[in-house]
């Protein structure tokens, strides 16, 4: 009875935690959430995938793929597809709902970032969260190869040449990433062990830490009429919860309303992946199209430094996107020592209230947007009756002139907007200590 | 057309017609079999280009020995007559009805030696048909038949309107810069099976919702925006609403 009281207790008092209410901080909530759908689907999608690249003829419902030679991978992913009730609905329900997953912490961040609220005391939430995202965006590669088809396995490849274009170590990496020189048969055993056991508990556990630090440090919030210590909102229990609930439910329902009446990934016409196939129009899902599309426009550069070799795709397969998630992870550092301001800030700012910030961050933007066409750059060729070399120089020039005019403009709109609307006098530092 | 060309033009059809007037078509056994009408539409809208007895100019590749498999796929899918020889060669809408592409076929098999309309069955195998395919159209045509842009101006189109003989030309005659498939390539049974894989993936092999447009990972990524995400949006400032 003692513990049940006290257990009453802790939920009470625990329910009684303020959430602020703006739309903009549910889109982390849109992630998490779509994190449960993940799992959910996963964990059935796990029942009936067999993850062995072991060759098999197949001799399912699918008629068109009768004895054909492909890996019990694939043979599974048909069968889970046309043989398992409502197996093809959960595959896509799971592939759409990836997609949406990362594009939520992606609005997140860019949330996160334009407001400030990475700022002390939250710089290390800011790095977990990046590290979720990073780990997130690999599971997704990792889960689009488990089919073993066609159009994967060439990403798949276009990943092991990655691996292997690291200097010294490449070799290592890539014959313990895909069980030996590519196409392995071990290759899907391996990134299904790391698909649903590694970086899901990685990612349990990042989360988890992502939201006792939000708990503790309580949430940010944009300035209020109230005093500045005052965390103004809806109390956890009932309201805020209530709020979780219905963004489940609505999420679910639209996710699974995709996964009905939008085709996603038919790997049945991709075929089983073979080394001497290869089908187009290719590409990751877009969460990777940076990187792809670096390695599409990015001028080839091969290095050797005395024994040591750098083959090309190690600048946009491994330099950008480090520098990338480098430069993101070293902002709050870089910002504290470019402005001088160390001190602890719980309000969020207005994009507008910092347009140097706002500037870097839309030239950014802008660069992995560019590159993110360019990775469909055969596809968007075709649309405008534009050869393909020639779209690849056009898009290293935008690549080097998009970022610095849009960071100009977003700067220039930025300090024309604060300067009509000043930011309240409330961000004060010692205001904000009492919290 | 200069006025001395236009004249000369009307003399030689003219000349063709008498000609014909003298040997109707079906006279002997063993005669090629020049049809009247082929020849005249012949000579009125490809031989400017192609030359008068299919010698080619420097207008228009010879068509002595394309034969009638080749002169059937470039009219029946549009791609033939082009009023310039700079036009794009690309799908159209056929120019000519059925009859007179039959007539014009009939006309240009005659002009040489070359492969005949193939006489397509319709039991391909289609398992081994896809196979044939991945390994050797998807490269180009894409795994679904959509057809991409490819490197120096050169397209691969869509394989999605083509019909089964339209398909078996085009191994046969390899148009623009695709090859030709050679019997050691794909023998008759290959053949048959590639065109019944094509005929399905048209027919109907999408499961799971709308194919969109079928460009893969371009059109999933503009639903999950456009859609997936952007309902996230609408939903969370719906939800955050206080009243």
């Amino acid at each position: 009875m003692k513990l049940v009281a006290r257990t009453r207790r802790a939920v009470d008092k625990a329910g009684k935690k303020i959430f602020p209410d703006h739309w903009s901080f549910l889109l982390g909530e849109i992630a998490m959430v779509s994190l449960f759908i993940l799992f959910a689907t996963g964990i059935v999608l796990a029942f009936f995938y067999d993850a062995s690249g072991e060759r098999t003829t197949y001799h399912g419902a699918y008629e068109p793929m009768h004895g054909v030679d492909m890996s019990r991978a694939y043979q599974s992913v048909l069968r889970l597809s046309f043989d398992v009730p409502a197996g093809l609905l959960l595959r896509q329900v799971h592939h759409w709902t990836a997609l949406v997953f990362v594009g939520a912490i992606v609005v997140h961040a860019v949330r996160i970032f334009f407001t400030g609220a990475y700022r002390r005391p939250r710089r290390l939430n800011y790095l977990i969260g990046l590290t979720l995202l990073v780990v997130s965006i690999s599971n997704g590669f990792l889960g689009v190869a488990l089919p073993d088809d066609l159009l994967s396995g060439t990403g798949a490849q276009i990943g092991y040449a990655i691996a292997l274009s690291v200097p010294v170590l490449g070799a290592g990496i890539a014959g313990v990433l895909f069980g030996g020189e590519f196409p392995s048969e071990e290759m899907v055993h391996r990134f299904w062990l790391i698909h649903v056991f590694a970086i899901p508990m990685l990612i349990v556990a990042l989360f988890s830490l992502h939201m006792l630090l939000v708990w503790r440090q309580t949430h940010t919030q944009y300035p209020t009429d109230g005093p500045a210590d005052e965390v103004v909102g809806s109390r956890l229990l009932p309201h805020h919860a209530i709020k979780t609930a219905a963004l489940l439910l609505s999420m679910a329902a639209v996710l699974v309303g995709m996964g009905a009446l939008l085709q996603i990934n038919p790997v049945w016409e991709h075929g089983p992946f073979e080394a001497a196939a290869a089908t187009v129009p290719a590409g990751p899902d877009w969460y990777l199209m940076f990187v792809e599309g670096g390695l599409r426009i990015l001028p080839a550069l091969h290095l050797e430094l005395g024994p040591v070799e750098v083959p090309s795709p190690f600048v946009a397969g491994i330099v950008v996107p480090a520098l990338v998630f480098g430069t993101l992870a070293a902002w709050p550092f870089v910002e504290e020592r470019l402005t001088g301001d160390r001190g602890v800030h719980h309000l969020l700012e207005r994009p507008r209230d910092r347009p140097g910030r706002t500037a870097f961050g839309v030239a950014g933007l802008s660069f992995l947007a560019v590159l993110t066409l360019a990775a469909n750059h055969d596809y968007l060729g075709g649309v405008l009756g534009v050869d393909v070399m020639t779209m690849t120089v056009a898009f290293r020039i935008v690549l080097l002139v998009a970022p610095a005019l849009l960071g100009v403009v977003a700067w220039r709109v930025a300090r024309d907007l604060a300067e009509a609307d000043p930011a309240p006098d409330r961000q004060g530092v010692g205001h904000e200590e009492a919290r | 057309m200069p006025r001395g060309l236009r004249l000369a033009f009307c003399v030689v059809v003219a000349a063709g017609l008498a000609w014909f007037h003298e040997r109707p078509v079906s006279a002997q056994p063993g005669d090629p079999g020049r049809h009247p009408a082929g020849e005249h539409l012949y000579r009125r809208d490809c031989a400017s280009c192609h030359g008068p007895a299919g010698e080619g100019t420097y207008r228009g590749v010879p068509l002595t020995d394309v034969g009638e498999a080749s002169a059937h796929f470039y009219l029946s899918t549009g791609r033939m007559p082009i009023d310039d020889p700079y036009d794009e060669i690309r799908r159209r809408d056929p120019a000519y009805g059925e009859a007179e592409i039959g007539a014009l076929v009939e006309f240009v098999g005659s002009l040489g030696s070359g492969p005949p309309v193939p006489d397509v069955a319709d039991d391909g195998d289609v398992a081994a048909g896809g196979s044939l395919y991945r390994l050797h159209c998807a490269q180009c045509h894409g795994s679904t038949g959509v057809g991409v842009a490819l490197a120096a101006g050169v397209t691969a189109p869509s394989v999605l309107h083509s019909t089964p003989t339209q398909v078996a030309e085009a191994l046969i005659v390899g148009p623009g810069a695709m090859p030709v498939f050679t019997p050691a390539v794909l023998g008759d049974d290959e053949t048959r099976a590639v065109v019944a894989y094509v005929d399905a993936l048209q027919s109907g092999l999408d499961r799971g919702g709308h194919a969109m447009a079928r460009s893969g990972r371009m059109d999933e990524t503009l639903a999950a925006w456009g859609v997936g995400v952007l309902v996230m949006l609408v939903l969370a400032r719906t939800i955050a609403r206080r009243r």
